[in-house]
């Protein structure tokens, strides 16, 4: 009994440890590290704080599905903001933000002044890193409570069963954070504009995931429908790069001066 | 006062998207979402996952005019 609660917490809060963490990675690559363990970190403290103030109670008093909702709302415009911009790059209608040139330029100004770098605090990151970590956290909780619950037996105590399921989603975590901080080095190869492409995707999926399930839709397969959103969301996207492409060549053409090409900068 | 409000606002409006056409067709779609009777949530789910795509492309339509 004591390994099917362990393997079904470990199985199902890994699900949910992969999905934070996806989140605090895009933002530490492409935002900053600070701003994404800043996040990671403040979430962390409140989920401790709600656990530790409501225990158990925790199921019936935070209010999921609006938690959900909220979320998943601020992750489709978050989304489809760095979307559109990735696009317009991609399409040749906005310049490619070349952020290592600007990067080796600040440096060369900091060295000439005699400073060190030093990352800066982005609320945006702050507060992506934030919400996700809290909303995949809370999640944890509630698979550690109610596994943990329905496993008290005489054989197993409340503390036993609970301490089992929580002992399952802790090792899913280290394994998650294991793994993520391997594919770290791999992934800062990356370019900038796609790595900020497939970051938009991403939160436009999990955002359709989280809007969609605060609304109460039960999506078909489960979390692995993730994959089938994500899929359609990155066709789509290739669909417009096409369009828009065929487009800018259009105003290339002669009659069409470049001052009709939109060319504004910024992340 | 309320320069400084309308500067607050206006700052977290370009915090979270900065495009009207976005915002204003993702929070139009949630309201028509939740105000669907409840059972249709199949119908919420596919209108959900098309008008994003949709969403995005009149936002891109009109960056291109």
């Amino acid at each position: 009994m004591a390994w099917a609660i362990l393997t079904a917490a470990f199985l199902a809060s890994g699900v949910e440890f992969v999905e934070a963490f996806t989140i605090v990675l895009v933002v530490g690559l492409t935002i900053n590290w600070r701003s994404s363990l800043v996040g990671a970190a403040a979430a962390a403290a409140t989920l401790a704080l709600l656990v530790g103030a409501l225990g158990l109670a925790l199921v019936y008093w935070i209010p999921l599905a609006l938690l959900r909702l909220v979320i998943g709302i601020l992750l489709i415009l978050f989304g489809l903001k760095w979307l559109k911009k990735a696009i317009l790059r991609y399409s040749g209608l906005k310049p490619l933000h070349d952020e290592e040139a600007i990067f080796e330029e600040q440096m060369a100004a900091l060295r000439a002044r005699g400073e060190g770098p030093r990352a800066r605090l982005e609320p945006f990151g702050v507060a992506l890193s934030y919400k996700t970590v809290l909303l995949e956290g809370l999640e944890v909780a509630f698979i550690v409570i109610s596994f943990g619950s329905s496993a008290i037996t005489p054989s197993c105590s409340a503390g036993c069963a609970l301490g089992t399921a929580t002992l399952g989603a802790g090792a899913a975590g280290l394994l998650v954070v294991l793994i993520g901080l391997l594919l770290q080095a791999p992934l800062k190869r990356v370019p900038e504009n796609t790595l900020k492409f497939l970051v938009g995707i991403m939160l436009t999926t999990f955002g359709t995931f989280w809007g969609g399930e605060g609304l109460g839709v039960d999506w078909p397969l489960a979390d692995a429908f993730l994959l089938v959103l994500a899929a359609f969301y990155l066709l789509c996207s290739a669909l417009l790069v096409l369009w828009l492409r065929e487009q800018a060549h259009r105003r290339a053409a002669p009659g069409f001066g470049s001052a009709d090409l939109p060319g504004k900068g910024g992340r | 006062m309320l320069p400084r409000l309308l500067k607050l606002l206006r700052a977290l409006y370009q915090f979270l998207v900065g495009d009207p056409l976005i915002l204003s067709g993702v929070v139009l779609l949630f309201v028509l979402l939740v105000l669907l009777p409840v059972g249709l949530a199949p119908l919420q789910a596919v209108l959900l996952v098309v008008a994003l795509p949709v969403i995005l492309a009149a936002s891109l339509w009109r960056e291109l005019r």
